[in-house]
């Protein structure tokens, strides 16, 4: 019986120990939450094919033919960070700074209002995007979020931003520069 | 991707720029998300050697793994730590070995690592890339100084934003202190940008 007890206190404690692992590293960010991997890569394949599409298509001066394109993309249904990681969230960020810098660079196709544009930064930005890790394509797309305040006439709001996008890239300037080039 | 970058960021117009430093950045990430598999199948095959010889292609499983691991490099060089699909699909004692060792194996299939860990630093020695023929920089250096000088134009491109505020808001701190923080920034990345070359 005594015996039996221990192996009983070795089993709970090991699976006890082994939680607490798991949770202490998924807490120091070392563990990505991405259960369905092939989620992400199906992702990362439909999404290199469009933006070849897109490269394609402003090659051949198609400006309209690609905000159209990337619009497209809008209408898919983006995988959640829950399926496929922190990489999911950043590659919408890429999609969305895209089509974003070219309706900024391209005002005269297909117009849009400066609220109407907001309102897209603010969906490809997502409620998250604070909570992944700093990366150049959320940077990039809160820098444009701050150029769109700027049209709306909202100087705070573009300051702010502007700020949090110099941050994020002063962050990565920093941790590239932490390590002895190669 | 093979634009000289001169010694003057300013000459290169904003939207030159912005395009080539994000084409760099998406393919790093395109490629890395899409050769998931592809190091998979690599790990499984170095660590099953009663597989047939043809099958398994040692040579053409090191180059995967090199250039995974260059690309993982790259990757969190520009801030993106690599997803953990392959601990997630690896077996349970495999994964905690893993994740417990803190980066015990080879650099390809090294867990997520600190962000504070440079990109050079993981790098294994005995990964290190090759010097070009010419005796040139090695391309992993390049694109080390590709990483820093594309987000130098970044920062430098923010302060224009910032700065282009303030003459709006001459009576407003908080504008001047922006574009002053934004300008030694844009000056400081600039000079790694360019010791770098």
């Amino acid at each position: 019986m005594k015996r039996t007890f221990s192996w009983i206190s070795l089993v709970a404690g090991m699976a006890l120990g082994a939680a607490l692992m798991l949770a202490g590293l998924a807490q120091a960010g070392r563990l990505a939450p991405a259960p369905k991997p092939e989620v992400l890569v199906t992702l990362a394949q439909t999404l290199e094919a469009e933006h070849r599409r897109v490269d394609l298509l402003l090659k051949q001066k198609d400006v309209a033919g690609a905000i159209a394109a990337l619009e497209q993309l809008r209408t898919i249904e983006w995988p959640d960070r829950a399926d496929a990681g922190d990489a999911a969230i950043v590659l919408r960020h890429d999609v969305y700074g895209r089509l974003l810098r070219l309706r900024l660079d391209h005002p005269t196709v297909d117009p849009k209002t400066p609220d109407a544009l907001a309102a897209v930064a603010g969906e490809g930005l997502g409620p998250d995007y604070k909570a992944i890790t700093t990366n150049a394509f959320t940077a990039r797309l809160v820098g444009l979020r701050g150029e769109i305040s700027e049209k709306q006439g909202r100087d705070d709001a573009a300051l702010t931003a502007y700020e949090e996008a110099l941050d994020m890239n002063r962050a990565l300037l920093q941790q590239a520069l932490a390590g002895a080039a190669p | 991707m093979t634009t000289a970058r001169g010694p003057a960021l300013s000459d290169l117009s904003a939207r030159t720029l912005r395009s080539r430093q994000v084409v760099t950045f998406r393919s790093i990430l395109l490629l890395f998300a899409a050769a998931l598999p592809l190091a998979g199948c690599a790990k499984k095959s170095a660590h099953e050697p009663s597989a047939p010889e043809a099958a398994t292609r040692p040579d053409d499983i090191d180059r995967i793994e090199q250039e995974l691991a260059s690309r993982e490099a790259q990757l969190r060089a520009i801030g993106i730590a690599r997803p953990a699909p392959l601990e997630a699909r690896a077996p349970a004692s495999e994964a905690a070995e893993v994740a417990g060792a803190g980066g015990g194996g080879d650099a390809a299939e090294a867990p997520r690592r600190d962000q504070e860990k440079s990109a050079a630093a993981d790098m294994a020695p005995t990964q290190a890339a090759p010097a070009s023929a010419s005796g040139g920089p090695s391309p992993r250096r390049t694109s080390y100084c590709e990483t820093i000088c594309d987000l130098s134009a970044s920062i430098c491109q923010l302060q224009d934003h910032i700065c282009g505020l303030a003459p709006r808001h001459p009576d407003e701190p908080r504008y001047q202190a922006a574009c002053e923080r934004a300008a030694v920034d844009c000056q400081l990345s600039t000079e790694a940008c360019h010791a770098c070359r």
